[in-house]
């Protein structure tokens, strides 16, 4: 029965030619790192550092059940009426998550066996164990005690940059200990998963019977120009993830913020990067990892375009590309105000290039992003994420605005700065002219979505 | 004058015809009904006639415009099957940013007038992700019916509504003086809205009349429901 579970499970998610294709990738990326390297520590510092920070960030993410749902709506209006047992039920949960998980973490192969040699080649089970077990260990854990508990995670995870042997990436910074504590903290994972899952607590706590909790703060509206709205609704309501992307698949997220309280934390990641420049950090490092970090957050935040936004609405009002104009460039104009106190912080440090990267490059970027998702890549909130080979290629194209900025870090000089916006406006920009572009991605949405 | 025209209207989704040679017009001030068939075509009509989707063929024009264009946008309003206002917005702040967008002189005036028309005081400051079905369909209606549309489009209007909201729902829209075209499949809710009926089957229109010539149609104590299904059976 469980092998039935398992395959209804991810088959639900993804269906098999996406399977498929990310299976082929993995063997593609695995063959293409494998040949010539033997079993030896810590080998690449710099693929070492890429590994710790893209675990420890997958890791970090993974207690709010992010990259893929663990129980979908559809499981519980369906599956779980099926006669079966609990415990193999939630086991099927797990396993379909690892299974997925593992998929995903594969395609990352090659940065663990650059950095470890074949030894690398451990790290995806134990990875994707992990993630897919800690999902059903905290379910029951309100935000604030899962952001704890990934807090004192990622503080472990990255004390391996620190040579802490402790570590369960401490394989990266030469240690063996890694070896064993890794695969012990996923299997602990795993038996408390199982232990603990409990699917009627799990959807008590899931359901929220429409209530009548009040929004304290309302937002007015009241601003003439309809870009300016839908600016102010951008900054005041926060939204990222969503799909997929190749590193995976992110949960959406929709919140209402205050404005000030995001520009406090950039503002205190600016300042922490001048502190860090003014200690002698590694200048190169530091500019190249928080472009790419920025670089990721845009990815993130693009993502989350059109996911909740009632199109029927807004075609009641305006049309399709004056809709796309305004929608689009206060999301990217949103990136921009959001990336600011960062960008103001390496102009300071007389890094020009990152500094407009970040203010100008990103969010054109950001542009490209959306709007190809808008067109091939349509998805709603009330749908289940699922997946597709054409999806999953859109993913690679967003990669394309990366190019530049990957440029900028390296050579931040005046000609090629110049060079890489108008690159960027040119891949970008052109999509905010295309009137039937946009009437094809309104008739698309209306119809399919 | 005709307020809603179409003229041969041809639509394919694929190999699919979901409307085949649609003609129909409805006067200005008329109150129709779209009758049909899961499948008919209904809800590719409403979104043709809103702007949202093109026709392949065939003339469509709104009061001698083009769906879709800004003019049009002005006098029309368009209410899909199943509609789900902005989530994490509230009641009050979807209404009042949906007011500004349409440059209603005072946002938050007209918010508050809608709020108390379709009952959602008790909700206001509620985010319409987290109201029921049935409130988010009243807070929907409300946020299309805002700028007193001379034309409207409605798809299932009812659907979720409990009897007494139902009642209210059906109340205000009677009060209006606008076109109506409303897309059902129940006939107690085309009866209690409308006056005409345009009744389409395999994307063509299968019959056009008033309510009480559809009526004639059927034996004396035949209900009307079984005048429909007869008649859309026959199609079939």
């Amino acid at each position: 029965m469980i092998t039935k579970l398992l395959k209804v499970i991810i088959l639900s998610r993804f269906p098999k030619s996406t399977i498929m294709m990310i299976v082929l990738l993995d063997a593609v990326l695995v063959g293409m790192s494998v040949p010539g390297r033997g079993i030896s520590p810590a080998i690449s510092p710099e693929f070492s550092l890429l590994s710790i920070l893209y675990i420890t960030f997958l890791v970090g993410i993974s207690p709010f059940n992010s990259r893929f749902n663990l129980v979908t709506k559809s499981d519980s209006d369906f599956l779980v009426m099926l006669p079966v047992d609990d415990r193999e039920l939630i086991a099927s949960f797990i396993l379909g998550y690892f299974v997925v998980s593992l998929l995903f973490s594969a395609v990352f192969v090659a940065w663990f066996v650059y950095a470890l040699g074949l030894s690398g080649l451990v790290i995806p089970p134990f990875l994707a164990l992990a993630i897919s077990s800690m999902s059903g260990t905290l379910y029951n854990l309100d935000n604030r005690k899962k952001a704890v508990v990934s807090v004192v995670m990622v503080a472990w995870f990255l004390s391996a940059l620190a040579r802490f042997p402790l570590s369960p990436l401490s394989m990266f910074a030469g240690f063996w200990y890694g070896y064993v504590i890794l695969p012990v903290f996923s299997l602990a994972l795993l038996v408390l998963a199982l232990k603990r899952f409990n699917y009627a607590t799990f959807s008590t706590m899931s359901y929220t019977p429409p209530g009548k909790q009040e929004v304290k703060r309302e937002i007015t509206f009241n601003a003439g120009n309809p870009f300016l709205l839908m600016l102010e609704r951008n900054l005041r309501i926060f939204e990222i993830g969503g799909r997929m992307n190749l590193m995976g698949s992110y949960t959406f997220v929709s919140r209402r913020i205050e404005w000030w309280k995001i520009l406090s934390v950039t503002a205190g990641v600016g300042v922490a990067i001048y502190v860090l420049s003014a200690l002698g950090f590694r200048s190169f490092q530091l500019g190249f990892y928080v472009l790419l970090g920025t670089w990721i957050f845009t990815v993130s935040y693009s993502n989350s375009a059109f996911i909740s936004e009632p199109i029927w609405l807004d075609m009641n009002v305006m049309s399709p590309i004056q809709f796309a104009r305004y929608y689009v460039l206060s999301k990217a104009l949103s990136v921009g105000l959001m990336l600011l106190p960062i960008s103001l912080s390496f102009l300071a440090l007389g890094r020009i290039g990152i500094a407009v990267a970040m203010l100008v490059d990103l969010p054109l970027s950001s542009i490209m992003i959306i709007s190809l998702y808008a067109r091939f890549y349509q998805i709603n909130f009330q749908n289940p994420m699922t997946f597709s080979p054409s999806r999953y290629l859109v993913g690679f194209l967003t990669m394309i605005p990366l190019v530049g900025i990957v440029l900028i870090a390296f050579l931040p000089t005046p000609g090629v700065m110049e060079g890489v916006t108008v690159f960027e406006a040119l891949i970008s920009l052109p999509f905010l002219a295309m009137k039937r572009y946009w009437e094809r991605v309104v008739e698309k949405i209306v119809t399919t979505v | 004058m005709d307020c809603i025209s179409l003229t041969n209207v041809v639509k394919r989704f694929g190999l699919t015809y979901a409307l085949n040679g649609l003609s129909f017009s409805i006067p200005c001030g008329g109150r129709y009904s779209l009758l049909g068939p899961n499948g008919a075509g209904k809800s590719t009509t409403m979104k043709i006639l809103a702007g949202l989707i093109r026709p392949d063929s065939g003339e469509v024009t709104i009061k001698g415009m083009p769906p879709g264009s800004k003019e049009v946008k002005r006098i029309l309003a368009y209410l899909p099957e199943d509609p789900v206002p902005y989530r994490i917005l509230t009641v009050r702040e979807n209404l009042e940013y949906f007011a500004s967008l349409r440059g209603i002189p005072n946002p938050r005036e007209k918010a508050e007038e809608m709020i108390d028309l379709f009952d959602l005081r008790e909700y206001e400051r509620i985010q319409a992700g987290k109201l029921s079905r049935g409130n988010q369909q009243k807070l929907s209606l409300a946020l299309v019916l805002l700028h007193e549309p001379e034309i409207v489009l409605l798809d299932e209007p009812l659907n979720y509504l409990d009897i007494p909201t139902q009642e209210r729902v059906i109340n205000i829209l009677r009060g209006m003086n606008s076109t109506f075209l409303v897309s059902t499949h129940i006939m107690s809710i085309a009866s209690r809205l409308t006056d005409h009926v345009i009744m389409i089957s395999r994307g063509k229109v299968i019959w056009a009349g008033s309510i009480s010539e559809l009526r004639a149609l059927g034996r004396e104590d035949e209900p009307i429901e079984s005048v429909v299904s007869r008649m859309m059976t026959d199609d079939h």
